[in-house]
């Protein structure tokens, strides 16, 4: 499954977008257009329904409603998150959440809606929230004994990863204390190490695979365990005069470490992938591949990978297409959402033979950059 | 307000190139090139077909190794589309 459509309303930096999304989403825009809090969106989603997570502390996590909700919001202050969800081409589930808070500022749901093919499942508030408003406080999606007729939905978000590797956390040695599924890799190597021993050694075969190309010297990854039974992920780096020392990663480059983080991000689960700036300590023929990795991977798991990039290099490969990109602008009413095909000009170069980052690329231009130096 | 889209070798270029849309009353759209004449010659074919769809505004500096103004607006834009406009710097 995959998300085919996003509405927002008052979400962060965006007053309304709706947006088609495709299989691959390239997201682009000037800094601080609101890349991050438009994955965000779907984080929320998945923070919703995933263990330990539910709507109140996903709301409290992010500072509350009167945060969440758009600056651009005036006389519609709530918040709105409605996506569509396809199975393939067919269009399957539609799920809608209006969020608003109480006088005291507690999150409450002003509206939950689900169809399923176009049939209406849910509609809240209902007459028990109407008999009590406290229920109001928990959606019929993070519960299981409510959401049975769409649970699939639940399970569909609880599969969104979200992956931002930091070489420095991943080397940190007190990395993983406290912390479990970091996004931003404190337990990334304990993630691998606690697979099962075949799915692990099978992934780190396929990354070494692809790795062949981008770093040739590297021969070999493996997990081991120290004596006090912390997991680190070795290297072995060969070249032509020796049989290959191995390393750890503590000595690893940030960009092998964040090569290794988005190729094990790409293989780790089924569901929609949120990746940021993954380009970023690459070079940039390593880089102008990735989206064929991606979707070599995709193919394979049918899943849809939502990227954030900045990259010129990213968006200078040939396959990326025009309904493939989100441009976002910033505007004295928040940030414009835009898919490439909506805009004429990014439509017709394409179609006379430019690339993405060649068409596409300087709408994100922050306005006024002429005068930045 | 008619928008055009520019196409510049680098932000000199893009201050000269706003200064004469804004003085003859046209609004400046998005700011192509900014990466050196070869970079745009590379694409001015792209930009040419999109000017079938709206006015676009090219400007180059001519290099001492070119020829004439002429020669070489004929010699780099094949089948001008009607909402191009190639100029080159002297």
């Amino acid at each position: 499954m995959r998300f085919s459509r996003l509405y927002l309303a008052n979400w962060r930096n965006f007053a309304h977008v709706d947006v088609a999304l495709q299989e691959r989403v390239f997201l682009i825009g000037a800094n601080a257009t609101g890349k991050s809090n438009l994955l965000d969106a779907f984080r929320f989603l998945r923070d919703i329904v995933r263990i330990g997570g539910g709507f109140e502390k996903a709301i409290l996590d992010r500072g509350g409603v009167s945060s969440l909700c758009s600056f651009f919001a005036h006389d519609k202050p709530d918040i709105v998150i409605d996506v569509h969800i396809a199975n393939g081409k067919q269009e399957v589930w539609h799920y809608f959440l209006a969020i608003t808070q109480d006088t005291q500022h507690r999150p409450l749901l002003k509206a939950e809606k689900v169809w399923r093919s176009g049939r209406l499942l849910l509609d809240r508030p209902d007459a028990q929230d109407a008999l009590d408003e406290r229920l109001l406080r928990q959606t019929h999606l993070e519960q299981i004994n409510s959401n049975r007729e769409f649970r699939e939905i639940a399970d569909f978000f609880n599969s969104i990863t979200y992956y931002h590797i930091v070489p420095q956390l991943v080397r940190e040695p007190e990395r993983s204390v406290g912390r479990t599924s970091d996004p931003y890799g404190s337990d990334f190597i304990e993630q691998i190490a606690n697979l099962p021993k075949r799915t692990q050694k099978a992934r780190l075969r396929r990354i070494q695979a692809v790795l062949r190309t981008a770093i040739p010297q590297l021969a070999e990854l493996r997990i081991t365990k120290d004596r006090t039974r912390v997991p680190h992920l070795l290297g072995k780096f060969s070249d032509h005069s020796s049989e290959g020392l191995w390393h750890t990663e503590v000595d690893f480059s940030d960009g092998t470490m964040r090569l290794i983080g988005l190729l094990w991000a790409l293989l780790d689960g089924t569901g929609p992938l949120l990746l940021e700036e993954p380009e970023l300590s690459l070079h940039q023929e390593v880089v102008r591949q990735i989206p064929s990795i991606m979707w070599s991977l995709q193919k394979e798991h049918a899943r849809q990978i939502l990227v954030s990039t900045h990259s010129y290099d990213l968006l200078r490969n040939e396959g990326i297409g025009a309904d493939e990109v989100l441009i976002l602008r910033s505007t004295p009413h928040g940030t414009e959402v835009k898919l490439g095909a909506e805009i004429d000009t990014v439509r017709h170069l394409l179609e006379a033979g430019l690339t993405v980052a060649e068409a596409a690329l300087p709408h994100t231009r922050p306005q006024g950059a002429e005068t930045l130096s | 307000m008619v928008t055009v889209n520019i196409v510049v070798e680098g932000k000199t270029d893009e201050f000269v190139a706003r200064r004469l849309l804004e003085h003859v009353g046209l609004v400046v759209g998005t700011v192509y090139g900014l990466n050196g004449k070869a970079d745009i010659l590379m694409r001015l074919s792209g930009y040419n077909q999109a000017a079938r769809f709206a006015p676009w505004f090219v400007l180059v500096d001519l290099d001492n190794n070119q020829p004439c103004t002429g020669q070489a607006i004929r010699l780099w834009l094949l089948n001008q589309q009607a909402g191009m406009r190639l100029r080159v710097a002297v």
